[in-house]
């Protein structure tokens, strides 16, 4: 569910940011492969209701979504050279990259 | 539906009713589906009849046909194809087409030196209102976890070799949001109208794995 | 129900590439049962969506070469073998619970129930 949120989106597109590994736990939309490596914001979406929340009883927690685009490279050393993998990911999944 | 087709798909001992001839076993997904209905629908929680409609739509009424038909009509309509880019969710609106899932859709382009390619690592999402529901392949463990550790290679072993200076983006479909691939329009299609068109759009052209048909090579 | 789409124009069958939508009718059943909870407003597809997701993922850590090239079919040799649409149930299952709408011990004992029948019953 899409909902529309008074607080401004905390990442602004090009910005460099990373999903910490320690967040996995209870995260259900945040695939594996993309934490601990840094990434760049591409797009910001509409902030969506946070679905781990939802399904923990937790409130709605909405967040603001972003695209973020890895280098193939960066996720796997011996990935196939040209390619971007592109994960939606909830605001709360992520940190500045250092 | 074919009856006789519907049997050549049944590996499971089965009939046409779901009936298990073979092992009448309390854990097996046929007696649990059905005692989760029947008991859902002796508390009035679930409707047969609607069931029954549902599942009807989706075999026969929402499928890539939809999908080809944005496509083709994107590819005659410069400024559709814009809007198409840009706000498809506006787009979907106008032209009535829902789907069951509330879903957010984009659209990506393929374009020289460009070429898109979407998969749902966490499970199986898809753009269901444009293309129905997803086939095997795309919800298979394989095809999850390889399409974003070595996407060229999983697009070569579909019959799709693209070249190295070509980028793969790939789009991992992690939150609401539902991706279609825009496909190029093939060459020597000139003149031609949208229902034409429309038979050369694939559904694995839309979700990134093939291209659309060309007319000669038909 | 109307089946125009776009402009407007009667819209196909969509297995013009030889696949059906579902392989067997439990499966259709499954699909329909959700998609008609969801409907009604007894959970979200969102909600769905995370018990589909843990059930899938708890499929793939008891099989691990399962991701890798090929692997899908020494899966399949497995016991066990990989069956989106059995995730997809125990996915469902866990909602129907989880929002309150059938207990596990219910559930259990109607599927029981059903399996003592003797085959072809009607309900």
């Amino acid at each position: 569910m899409r909902r529309d949120l008074s607080e401004p989106p905390r990442f602004a597109v090009g910005d460099r940011v990373v999903a910490p590994p320690s967040l996995q736990a209870g995260h259900t939309r945040l695939p594996a492969y993309v934490a601990g490596t840094p990434g760049t914001v591409v797009k910001v979406h509409p902030a969506e209701v946070l679905p781990d929340s939802t399904a923990h009883d937790l409130g709605e927690r909405a967040q603001h979504v972003y695209c973020v685009g890895y280098e193939a490279q960066s996720l796997w050393p011996d990935a196939e050279p040209n390619a971007t993998i592109h994960v939606d990911l909830y605001e709360c999944y992520l940190q500045p990259a250092p | 539906m074919d009856h006789a087709h519907d049997h050549h798909h049944n590996h499971h001992g089965h009939d046409h009713h779901g009936r298990d001839h073979d092992h009448r076993d309390a854990s097996s997904p046929q007696i649990r589906v059905e005692a989760l209905e029947d008991l859902l629908v002796d508390k009035g929680l679930a409707d047969r009849a609607r069931i029954d409609a549902t599942i009807g739509r989706y075999e026969h009424d929402i499928g890539p046909m939809i999908g080809a038909q944005l496509v083709a009509r994107a590819w005659t309509d410069p400024a559709l194809r814009q809007r198409l880019l840009t706000d498809a969710d506006a787009v979907a609106a106008e032209l009535d087409v829902r789907g069951a899932e509330i879903e957010h859709i984009e659209v990506k382009a393929n374009e020289p030196g460009v070429h898109n390619v979407v998969v749902c690592t966490l499970c199986s999402c898809y753009p269901w209102a444009l293309l129905g529901l997803p086939p095997n392949w795309y919800k298979s463990p394989e095809y999850r976890a390889r399409a974003v550790r070595e996407p060229r290679a999983v697009l070569a072993e579909m019959g799709l070799e693209l070249d190295t200076d070509t980028e793969v983006r790939v789009w991992d479909s992690s939150s609401e949001t539902r991706f279609l691939v825009l496909p190029e329009r093939p060459a020597g299609t000139d003149g031609w109208s949208v229902e034409q068109l429309a038979d050369l759009v694939g559904r694995d052209s839309m979700i990134g794995v093939a291209l659309a048909t060309s007319p000669q090579a038909d | 129900m109307s089946i125009d789409v776009l402009d407007g124009t009667p819209a196909g069958p969509p297995r013009s590439n030889g696949e059906l939508v579902f392989e067997a009718p439990w499966q259709a059943r499954a699909f329909g049962l959700a998609a008609d909870l969801v409907a009604e407003g007894h959970f979200t597809w969102n909600g769905f969506r995370s018990h589909l997701i843990e059930a899938i993922a708890s499929w793939e850590s008891a099989h691990p070469q399962a991701d890798q090239r090929g692997g899908q079919d020494s899966a399949t040799a497995a016991p066990d073998p990989w069956d989106y649409y059995s995730c997809w149930l125990t996915a469902l299952e866990h909602a129907v619970v989880s929002a309150g709408l059938a207990s596990t011990e219910s559930l259990t004992q109607r599927a029981i129930d059903f399996a003592a029948l003797p085959t072809g019953h009607d309900h």
